[in-house]
C-alpha cells in the first residue's frame, strides 16, 4: 500500500497548505483548478491532491512550480458562489509525494504515492507533546487575557493524538507558506512536534509582547485621557446645567468686548489673531493666561477715548488760586498754555518741568492743572527707576512680562489725554539694563510720541495728547537732552509770611479737619503760628510745617477726647507744652560776629541756607588751607578772593608782611555737608579782610556774589531762596550783585519792603557795606 | 485570536452517517441513514458496548458523464460508532437494508441500567 502509485487530479494552492485530518474551506477560481475539482468529483472517491504552489502569483506550468509534498483530500462539499468561483470544503486525509506531474491541461494530473512517514515514538515524543501542550496553555492565556470565550476542550480533544494536534495548530496559526510546507514535510512525529514547538513559542512571544504593549499603551493613554474625559464630562455637565465653561465664557466675553471696542486698525488685526489663538488654547496652558491679559490690556486701553477739555480760563485761574497761594509766575505760564490750547485744540500739549525744593507744592500743582483742565490726573514716580523696561515694558516673550509704567498709567487713567505727572525725574538711575532717561526722551518728544511703541503692547499708541508734567528737586542730575524737551518752571521756597499764609489757608483747615476738630474747638494765634514756622521747622516747603500743625491738632484732639469742651487757643507760650522745646535755635542771636567771620548765603535743594564763613590767621604758617568739604569751584573762588585782597592790600591798610609771614585757614561749617559753587566769593573776601583788619563784619548783613580777580562782582543764582534764608536767619540786610537786581522782583512784597538790599558791582562796595569800621577808617584816611 | 477562530474539525476524517437508536422488547435496533451505499460496502463490528458501522459511499452517477454543479452529499468512507448502555459480548446481530436505511438488530437480554 505504501508504494502504491495513484493518478489523481492536482489542485494547486496559491496561499495555503492543507494538512491531513484538517477540514479546510477553499475558494477555487482558476480554470485548471476548477477542471481538477470537477475531475475529482467525477470519481467515486472524490479524491484530489492539494499541493502548494512555490510562487503564489505565477501560473502553473511545470512540476517545478509545485512543492513535492502535498495532501490527499476528499471533497466534502461544493458550492458555486458566483460565476467562475467554486467554494469547496476539503477534508485532508493523508500526506502524499508528488512523483510526477503528468500534465497540466485540461487539469493538472499528478502521479502520487503515500508519504513515507518515519516512525518515531518514545519519551522524546512524549516530552515534546507535553511541552507543546504547556505552550498552548500559555498561548491561550496570552490570547485571551480575560480567560473566557474560547472552547479549549475542542483543541484538547485533538491533543490526544500528537499528529492531529500538530496539524490543527498548523492550520490555526498564522504561518507563512514556507513554514506550513516545512511542517507538512516533517519526516517524523518528533520533527513535526519540534517545528510546531518553535512556531508556537514564537507566536506566544509575539502575543505576550503585544499584550504588554497594549497594556502599557493603555496605562499611558489612560492618564492623558482620564483628564480629557473628565473635562469633557465637566463640560457636558455644565452645558446640562446651562452654564458655560468658565474659560470659554471668559474668552467669549473678551470677544464680545472686542466686537464693541473702538480699536485702531493695527490693534484690531492683532487682537483678532490673538483671540483666535486664545480660543484654541487649552485653559491650562500658561500661554492662555498670558494671552488673556494681553488681550484685556489692549481692549482696556483708551485708544480713542479722551476726556473733553474744558478750557475756561477764568475757571482755571480760580482753581489755581484756590489750590495754591502765590506762585504767580507758574500760574501765569499754565494759563498761557491753556489759552493756546483754547485757540488751537490740536496744539501739542506742553511738557512742563517743575523744579523746586520738596514740599513747595509741585505735585499738588499738577493736580490743580488737571482739575483746571478737567482732565484725569495720573502720577508715577521715576525715583530710583533704573531699568528702561520699566518705562517701556518687557517683550511678551518673557515670562511675567508687563506693559511699561507709561502704558499702565494710561490704562488706569482710562483716557488718552490725562495729565501725567512724572515725579522725581532727577532721580532716575541708570545701569547696565539701560537708561530710562533715554526712553523718556522718546516719550516726552512731541514729535515722536505720537507712535509710542511699548515693548509689551507692540502696537503704537498715541501719547501726543497726554499733558506731561515732570518734577525735579534739582536740574543738575537731569540729562540735558531731557531738559531740552521740557519747559522748566522753578518753584522756589516760601518765605515766612508765605508759609504763614499757606498754613492759614490750607494746612490748618486740613489738619483741623483730619483731627476731627473744627474752628469752635481750636484756634491758633498768629504769634504761635510764626513761632511754629521759625522755631519748629526749617525748610523751603511746608511739609514739616504741616506735620507740626498736625501734631498740634492731634494733641488738642486728645484733650477733647479726654473730656474737654471749651475752645482751645494755641498760643506761642503753650507751644512748648504741645510740641516740646523749640527745635531750631534762631541764628540771629549772634549779636556781634568776631573778626574773620562773614555770613554767606547758599542755595540748596531744600531751599536756601546761611553759611558762616570763618577765616583765621596762622602765624608762621604758609599758604591757604580750606576745610569744610569744599568743592573745586569754591576752593578756586577762595583763592581768587585771597589773591585779590593780597594784591589790593594797600587799599585796606593791611600790612603786606602779614601775607608773607602767616598762612590762612578758611573753614565753612557745617563741615559734613559738601558745598560748592562760586557764589561765596564776596563772602570769603569779606571774611578775609575782616580777619586781616581785625574788624568784625556787620552781624545783620548776609552776602552773596561771585568775584573776579579784577574785583568785579558777578551775578549768581537762587536769589530768592538765599534772601529767604537770610530773612529766616535774621539778617535783614543782604549784599547782592547788581546784576541780580531783577531777581528781587520774585520776592514777596513784604520781604522787599522789610529788608535792605545792597546792590554792588565791585568788591570794594561790598566790603564798604559789610565792614563799617574799616570803611570809616578809610574814609577818615582819605578824608 | 485568529488562529483559534477557525472551527476545529471533528473526530475522524471520514464522514458520519446519522443514526436513530430504538429499544425493542428483545434487544436494540439501530437505524443508520446510509442511502446510496451498497449493502456489501458496509461492515458492522461490535466490541464492548460499542457498535461501529463503517463503509464507503460511492457516487452512483459518476459514469453518466455529468458535470457536478453542487455537492452536499458526503462520499467515500464513513465511520459511525454508537455506544449502548449494556455489554454486547454475546449478542446476536442481524441487519436489514430498506429504502436506503440500514436496520441493525441486536438481540440480547435487556438488562438495562
Amino acid at each position: 500500500m505504501t508504494d502504491l502509485l495513484q493518478n489523481l487530479p492536482v489542485l494547486p494552492l496559491r496561499n495555503s497548505v492543507v494538512f491531513p485530518h484538517v477540514l479546510m474551506p477553499l475558494s477555487v477560481g482558476r480554470q485548471i483548478s476548477i477542471a481538477a475539482v470537477e475531475a475529482a468529483l467525477a470519481t467515486e472517491e472524490k479524491e484530489i491532491v492539494l499541493v502548494a504552489q512555490k510562487n503564489m502569483s505565477a501560473e502553473l506550468r511545470t512540476q517545478d512550480d509545485l512543492y513535492t509534498v502535498g495532501t490527499k483530500g476528499i471533497i466534502k462539499k461544493l458550492q458555486r458562489a458566483e460565476k467562475r468561483v467554486v467554494q469547496l470544503i476539503v477534508q485532508g486525509i493523508d500526506r502524499v509525494v508528488l512523483v510526477k506531474l503528468e500534465r497540466t491541461q485540461p487539469y493538472p494530473l499528478g502521479r502520487v504515492r503515500q508519504f513515507p512517514t518515519v516512525e518515531q515514538s518514545g519519551p522524546e515524543v512524549e516530552a515534546l507533546h507535553r511541552a507543546l501542550l504547556d505552550l498552548l496553555g500559555r498561548a491561550m492565556a496570552a490570547a485571551q487575557p480575560e480567560g473566557g470565550g474560547l472552547d479549549v476542550s475542542q483543541l484538547l480533544g485533538e491533543a490526544e493524538d500528537p499528529w492531529r494536534l500538530v496539524y490543527h495548530l498548523g492550520s490555526m496559526l498564522t504561518l507563512d507558506i514556507k513554514r506550513e510546507q516545512a511542517l507538512l514535510e516533517a519526516p517524523g512525529l518528533t520533527d513535526a512536534l519540534r517545528l510546531m514547538y518553535d512556531y508556537l513559542s514564537y507566536e506566544v512571544q509575539v502575543l505576550e509582547l503585544r499584550k504588554g504593549i497594549t497594556s502599557k499603551a493603555q496605562t499611558e493613554m489612560n492618564k492623558q485621557q482620564r483628564e480629557y474625559y473628565l473635562r469633557q464630562q465637566l463640560k457636558a455637565i455644565q452645558q446640562e446645567l446651562g452654564e458655560q465653561d468658565p474659560e470659554q465664557a471668559e474668552t467669549a466675553l473678551l470677544r464680545e468686548r472686542f466686537s464693541k471696542a473702538d480699536l485702531p486698525e493695527t490693534a484690531k488685526k492683532e487682537i483678532e489673531r490673538e483671540l483666535s489663538r486664545l480660543e484654541r488654547l487649552p485653559a491650562m496652558s500658561p500661554e492662555h493666561s498670558m494671552l488673556r491679559s494681553y488681550v484685556e490690556l489692549v481692549l482696556e486701553l483708551p485708544w480713542h477715548k479722551a476726556s473733553e477739555d474744558r478750557i475756561d480760563i477764568p475757571f482755571a485761574r480760580q482753581v489755581l488760586n484756590e489750590d495754591h497761594y502765590d506762585l504767580e509766575e507758574i500760574k501765569e505760564r499754565i494759563l498761557e498754555h491753556l489759552g493756546v490750547l483754547k485757540l488751537n485744540p490740536e496744539a501739542k500739549a506742553p511738557i512742563l518741568c517743575f523744579v523746586g525744593p520738596p514740599g513747595v507744592g509741585k505735585t499738588s500743582l499738577g493736580q490743580s492743572i488737571a482739575r483746571a483742565l478737567g482732565r484725569t490726573f495720573e502720577r508715577m514716580s521715576l525715583g530710583g527707576m533704573h531699568d528702561e523696561a520699566e518705562l517701556r515694558g518687557h517683550r511678551r516673550t518673557y515670562i511675567g512680562a508687563m506693559p511699561g509704567r507709561i502704558i499702565q498709567a494710561i490704562r488706569r487713567a482710562g483716557v488718552n489725554n490725562p495729565v501725567l505727572m512724572l515725579d522725581e525725574v532727577d532721580k532716575l538711575g541708570r545701569d547696565f539694563r539701560g537708561d530710562p532717561a533715554a526712553a523718556l526722551l522718546e516719550i516726552l518728544d512731541p514729535a515722536q510720541n505720537k507712535e509710542f511703541r511699548d515693548n509689551y503692547l507692540e502696537i503704537p499708541f498715541d501719547l501726543s495728547r497726554v499733558f506731561f508734567i515732570t518734577t525735579a528737586n534739582t536740574l543738575e542730575n537731569t540729562p540735558p537732552p531731557l531738559l531740552d524737551r521740557m519747559e522748566i518752571l522753578h518753584l522756589s521756597g516760601y518765605s515766612q509770611e508765605e508759609k504763614s499764609e499757606i498754613a492759614r489757608r490750607y494746612l490748618i483747615p486740613r489738619q483741623v479737619r483730619e483731627a476731627g476738630l473744627d474752628d469752635e474747638k481750636i484756634t491758633i494765634t498768629d504769634e504761635a503760628l510764626q513761632r511754629v514756622i521759625s522755631s519748629y521747622t526749617r525748610e523751603a516747603g511746608v511739609r514739616q510745617l504741616e506735620r507740626a500743625i498736625g501734631r498740634l491738632t492731634r494733641k488738642v484732639a486728645l484733650q477733647f477726647a479726654e473730656g474737654k469742651t471749651e475752645l482751645v487757643t494755641v498760643s506761642a507760650e503753650s507751644l512748648i507744652d504741645l510740641l516740646g522745646p523749640e527745635r531750631i535755635q534762631a541764628q540771629d542771636t549772634r549779636e556781634n560776629l568776631p573778626a574773620g567771620v562773614a555770613i554767606g548765603l547758599a542755595w540748596t535743594e531744600t531751599g536756601g541756607d546761611v553759611l558762616f564763613i570763618e577765616a583765621t590767621l596762622l602765624p608762621d604758617g604758609k599758604g591757604l588751607t580750606l576745610t569744610g568739604q569744599l568743592g573745586e569751584v569754591m576752593r578756586e573762588s577762595a583763592q581768587a578772593a585771597q589773591s585779590y585782597i593780597w594784591s589790593h592790600a594797600d587799599a585796606w591798610n593791611i600790612e603786606a608782611d602779614i601775607f608773607r609771614n602767616s598762612g590762612v585757614h578758611i573753614h565753612v561749617p557745617a563741615g559734613a555737608i559738601p558745598k560748592d559753587g562760586p557764589s561765596a566769593g564776596v563772602t570769603i573776601a569779606c571774611a578775609l579782610v575782616s580777619m586781616y583788619t581785625s574788624s568784625p563784619v556787620r552781624p545783620d548783613t548776609a552776602m552773596t556774589g561771585e568775584i573776579s580777580l579784577r574785583g568785579r562782582v558777578l551775578p549768581v543764582g537762587g536769589i530768592k531762596e538765599k534772601v529767604l534764608a537770610a530773612r529766616r536767619a535774621g539778617c535783614n540786610r543782604v549784599i547782592l550783585p547788581k546784576r541780580n537786581e531783577q531777581d528781587l522782583r520774585d520776592l514777596p512784597e513784604n520781604i522787599r519792603q522789610n529788608m535792605e538790599f545792597v546792590l554792588v558791582e565791585r568788591v570794594e562796595e561790598a566790603l564798604e557795606n559789610a565792614l563799617p569800621h574799616v570803611s570809616e577808617e578809610l574814609r577818615a584816611k582819605i578824608g | 485570536m485568529a488562529f483559534l477562530t477557525r472551527e476545529p474539525p471533528e473526530g475522524d476524517d471520514s464522514w458520519q452517517p446519522r443514526v436513530d437508536v430504538y429499544k425493542a422488547r428483545d434487544g436494540w435496533v439501530i437505524k443508520v441513514d446510509v442511502a446510496g451505499v451498497k449493502i456489501e460496502d458496509v461492515s458492522i463490528r461490535v466490541s464492548g458496548s460499542n457498535v461501529e458501522i463503517t463503509g464507503v459511499r460511492r457516487d452512483l452517477t459518476v459514469d453518466r458523464g455529468w458535470n457536478c454543479y453542487a455537492m452536499e452529499i458526503a462520499y467515500n468512507r464513513f465511520r459511525r460508532t454508537v455506544e449502548l448502555p449494556c455489554e454486547l459480548e454475546s449478542v446476536e446481530l442481524s441487519s436489514d437494508y430498506q429504502e436506503g436505511m440500514l436496520l441493525i438488530h441486536l438481540l440480547c437480554e435487556v438488562n438495562q441500567r
